[in-house]
């Protein structure tokens, strides 16, 4: 082991150690029931404009937060900087403390008991899951200003492109410790390197904008920076003349980021917190047909080298595998974490997600759509008259109807082939109504985050033009 | 002071030791409070203490930021020395002037900051807004699905201190309440919102026009309002829109465009247009950060300017840009005062305070009385803008049609989508009823949010696309 990889274990145990004490100092004043967070990251940012390197943004963070329950009452301080003296502990203690008794008192507040594992073996089964880089975790800058600058030029290399919005290449790193009051302790760490580009292109007296971007959990796995600045080159040039099409109603292709943001929607009701607050068109739809059969959407937290990948929720449950809607296109059940799990009275689904200073909330880890079959071109290929999204403005699905109205530009798709850019246009439909009608779903699987779609076609949806 | 004089002082020369042209250290501690009520529980209650140091060099387009919320001088000064790395030389060439603490004005300074107030004073807040939230549907005789309250308050000292010499501390609160209702309306559910606050601290909810009580039945009047909403007509309508919270609108749809480092990196289609018509002879848009305690408003902005009143349209014509140090001074333009940031954790950028249209002549009920058949938009929810192309979405949560001048049947789900300045031009009446938005609102950009105020007296357009599903 290098001396550099002793030292992210040394952080690893340093930030154990002090969710440990946190969790005592809060035994001593009076909280039985507690659970402590602590988080230590750093980051390198690099930006490039005209050839030269434009920002450059370095940070450290080490922060800590102490959630309590007293009398069944809930309470949660955070800090940042972290405390690291006896004296600054104990009075994150007695803040967490002294707030709680303000709370209402609840039998959903509790502290779970935690995995049967120990910090070691934590440790060992965050290795397997390869979400650290030690080469990424060094943050050396020259990697993010040297793609940075290579990206940029690229970029303005092509015909057309009259500059760009944001060039920008980054590394970052991070470790999450929890320890209970049930005696749970583990620590997971993950890398992050990303490049993204975006290229203006003058359109009569409007102007284009558009973009690209990658991201790995090592900077090896980062796209190629020619093929970013030309995906963001391409995708705005194609963009030029964009115009406005009558309204009607016809199948609507989204490709795969623009399925992201739909089933971004979908999981934001599929979380018990959502269910439970009766904000969530899917509330009663456990045990009922929401997909076409044969589309699974599964959650998986022990992928290998996923972004939402954990060995541990944020309650110390075991992260395990889960089918969210199975091969019946039928809704299994929502996703939990301890205090929704017990407002609902449903078992605990271990699906609690959590930063180093908010409390724990139900949310999905790794979650891919599988079942579909071709990609993008395939599914234009076999639409007549159709609108392709590439590009939505405006929020998502109202939670509570599922009522989606939001403004749209892309592609007209006539005769199985892309004839010409379109914009300001809406979509209209019902989110519910929308996953029925899902009629073709591609295999291309979008993988650069942590929810990982495909390219997807709707059988018809409300156009709003002219 | 947050920071030892003598520690600043070196953290100012390390930062130009390897040849920035300018640096500036800001220091923040922020204490913060917040409270949900839900379903009859305060189910949340949090508190938290943000203490860091953010580092900024510049040397002319190049900036580096390095910020720490590890505080020992041993830390900050390495924070420094990561800011000092810019590109070109290894030498100081600027010799920081010695430095002088600075008087600043007073238009946003609190009455009681929170943190001077007890917690429990604090949480009653939401108690009391659920309780009238829930009063307020009975008396209605509606059936209530859901009530959730939040209250968040913020309690911050800041420092900003820069290699020409500045010196300069500000204490800035802010409070904001949340209330949203929930009611069925026959098996489907309809929203309500409510809420406000400012800067001037918990005396703001004292007067009865701000207590929670008013925001809780201005929640639950928005959402028996919408029962029975039907599905919108899609296509181009005559709008009108309502006083005060419309001016989301003109925030997205203008504002944005106007900040000048879109404009700097010519990616706004407001570049290089000053002097030129951009909107109808009726609008007159203005960014001022000096009024007295509203949300959008500070005495200095995050770089230790002082915020203005910036005229941005007179009569149509483009004005000005909104600006921030670093901007202004590669565009060769006056600072505005309006670099701001989220935290210590962000450079600042330019933002806009307290955005708003100013009022015209006409009577709002005339406006309304002329229409024969439009939409009357009163709440707007989530929008967004594309400020290349100027195309703006934007989610009504509080519509009716108007027929014959009248304001008939709620309605669902609709949308505005246009384009900023082709909705600028169609821009036929104006009210003289100005009003600025209760004090809820906050803008997000490259990733920063900052508490914002936006405006609009009662507004006439011919011609905004409608969509949605009817």
């Amino acid at each position: 082991m290098s001396g550099r990889a002793d030292q992210w274990v040394a952080d690893q145990l340093w930030a154990e150690d002090l969710a440990m004490a946190l969790v005592d100092a809060a035994r001593k004043v009076g909280a039985a029931a507690c659970d402590a967070t602590v988080g230590l990251s750093a980051s390198l940012q690099a930006s490039a404009r005209d050839g030269a390197v434009e920002d450059v943004t370095r940070s450290q963070s080490r922060s800590a937060a102490l959630r309590v329950i007293v009398d069944g009452k809930l309470g949660l301080a955070t800090s940042s900087d972290a405390p690291t003296t006896a004296a600054d502990i104990e009075e994150l203690a007695r803040t967490a403390v002294g707030i709680a008794a303000l709370s209402s008192s609840s039998p959903h507040n509790v502290v779970l008991p935690g995995a049967q594992m120990t910090a070691n073996e934590v440790r060992e089964a965050g290795e397997a899951l390869r979400t650290w880089d030690d080469d990424t975790a060094l943050l050396d800058p020259a990697w993010p200003v040297e793609r940075a600058l290579l990206t940029e030029r690229v970029v303005r290399g092509h015909e057309g492109v009259s500059g760009v919005r944001d060039v920008s290449a980054g590394v970052r790193r991070g470790l999450f410790a929890l320890a209970t009051s049930t005696g749970f302790l583990g620590s997971m760490r993950g890398t992050t390197a990303q490049l993204s580009c975006s290229a203006v292109v003058e359109d009569g007296s409007k102007k284009q904008i558009e973009s690209w971007w990658s991201q790995a959990r090592a900077m090896k796995g980062v796209q190629d920076a020619v093929v970013v600045a030309d995906l963001a080159a391409r995708r705005a040039l194609a963009r030029r003349g964009a115009r406005r099409v009558p309204s009607q109603s016809m199948p609507v292709i989204f490709d795969p980021n623009m399925t992201r943001a739909f089933f971004g929607g979908v999981l934001a009701v599929v979380s018990g917190e959502a269910v439970a607050r009766k904000q969530s068109w899917l509330a009663d739809a456990v045990g009922a047909k929401v997909m076409p059969a044969g589309l699974v959407l599964v959650d998986d937290p022990l992928l290998r080298g996923g972004f939402g990948s954990r060995v541990f929720d944020g309650e110390g449950q075991a992260a395990e595998k889960r089918v969210i809607v199975d091969d019946g296109g039928r809704l299994t059940g929502f996703l939990l974490d301890g205090r929704s799990a017990a407002r609902l009275g449903l078992p605990n689904t271990g699906q609690a997600a959590r930063g180093s200073t908010s409390l724990p909330h139900p949310a999905p880890t790794n979650t891919t759509l599988m079942g579909g079959s071709g990609d993008l071109a395939a599914i234009v290929g076999d639409t007549a008259n159709g609108l392709l999204v590439t590009k939505l403005l405006g929020r998502g699905a109202d939670a509570t109807t599922g009522d989606l109205s939001r403004g749209a530009a892309g592609f007209f798709v006539k005769d199985g082939a892309i004839a010409f850019p379109v914009e300001d246009l809406t979509i209209a439909g019902n989110a519910r109504e929308m996953l029925l009608a899902l009629d073709r779903v591609g295999a291309d699987v979008d993988e650069r985050s942590s929810l990982r779609v495909p390219s997807v076609r709707f059988a018809a949806l409300s156009v709003g033009g002219t | 002071m947050l920071l030892d004089p003598g520690l600043l002082s070196r953290l100012v020369g390390r930062a130009l030791g390897r040849g920035g042209a300018f640096a500036e250290i800001y220091v923040q501690r922020r204490k913060s409070a917040g409270f949900a009520f839900d379903d009859g529980e305060l189910r949340d209650a949090q508190a938290s203490c943000d203490f860091g140091v953010g580092i900024r060099v510049i040397k002319g387009a190049a900036v580096t930021y390095a910020w720490s919320d590890d505080t020992s001088d041993a830390a900050l000064l390495a924070c420094a020395d990561a800011a000092a790395r810019i590109d070109g030389g290894d030498e100081p060439v600027v010799i920081a002037r010695p430095l002088a603490p600075r008087q600043r004005p007073s238009h946003a300074d609190p009455q009681r900051a929170p943190g001077d107030i007890p917690l429990e004073r604090r949480a009653t807040l939401v108690r009391r807004a659920d309780a009238a939230a829930r009063a307020a549907i009975a008396a209605f005789g509606a059936t209530l699905v859901q009530v959730a309250c939040s209250y968040a308050d913020v309690d911050e000292e800041v420092l900003i201190v820069n290699s020409e010499g500045l010196v300069l501390s500000d204490r800035r609160a802010l409070c904001r309440l949340g209330v949203e209702v929930v009611v069925d309306d026959g098996g489907q559910r309809r929203t309500g919102t409510g809420g406000g606050g400012s800067r001037i601290g918990l005396d703001h909810f004292d007067a009865r026009s701000q207590s929670p009580e008013a925001h809780a039945e201005e929640a639950a009047r928005m959402a028996v309002a919408q029962i029975g909403a039907r599905a919108t007509p899609r296509g181009d309508s005559v709008v009108v829109l309502g006083p005060a919270s419309s001016g989301v609108l003109l925030h997205e749809a203008v504002g944005h465009g106007l900040e000048a480092d879109f404009i700097r990196k010519k990616t706004s289609l407001f570049t290089a247009r000053i002097g030129q018509k951009v909107a109808s002879e009726l609008c007159s848009v203005v960014d001022d950060g000096t009024l007295p305690g509203k949300r959008g408003s500070l005495n200095v902005d995050d770089e230790g300017t002082p915020t203005e009143r910036t005229l941005l349209i007179e009569r149509g014509v483009l004005k000005a840009y909104l600006s921030d140090r670093h901007n202004a001074d590669l565009l060769g333009m006056e600072r505005t005062g309006n670099g701001r940031r989220q935290s210590f954790r962000h450079p600042p950028l330019p933002r806009m305070t307290n955005t708003f249209l100013l009022p015209g002549h006409d009577d709002p009920g005339d406006i309304l009385k002329g229409v024969k058949v439009g939409l009357y938009c009163r709440a707007f929810g989530g929008g967004q803008v594309d400020i290349a192309n100027g195309s703006f979405v934007f989610e009504v949560r509080e519509g009716y049609l108007i027929e014959d001048g009248k304001l008939t049947a709620p309605v669902k789900g609709a949308t505005l989508v246009g384009n900023g300045p082709e909705t600028l031009a169609r821009i036929t009446r104006v009210g003289h009823d100005a009003e600025l938005d209760p004090g809820v609102y906050t803008c997000g950009k490259d990733g920063q949010s900052v508490p914002v105020g936006v405006g609009l007296p009662t507004v006439r357009i011919d011609g905004i696309t409608i969509g949605g599903t009817g």
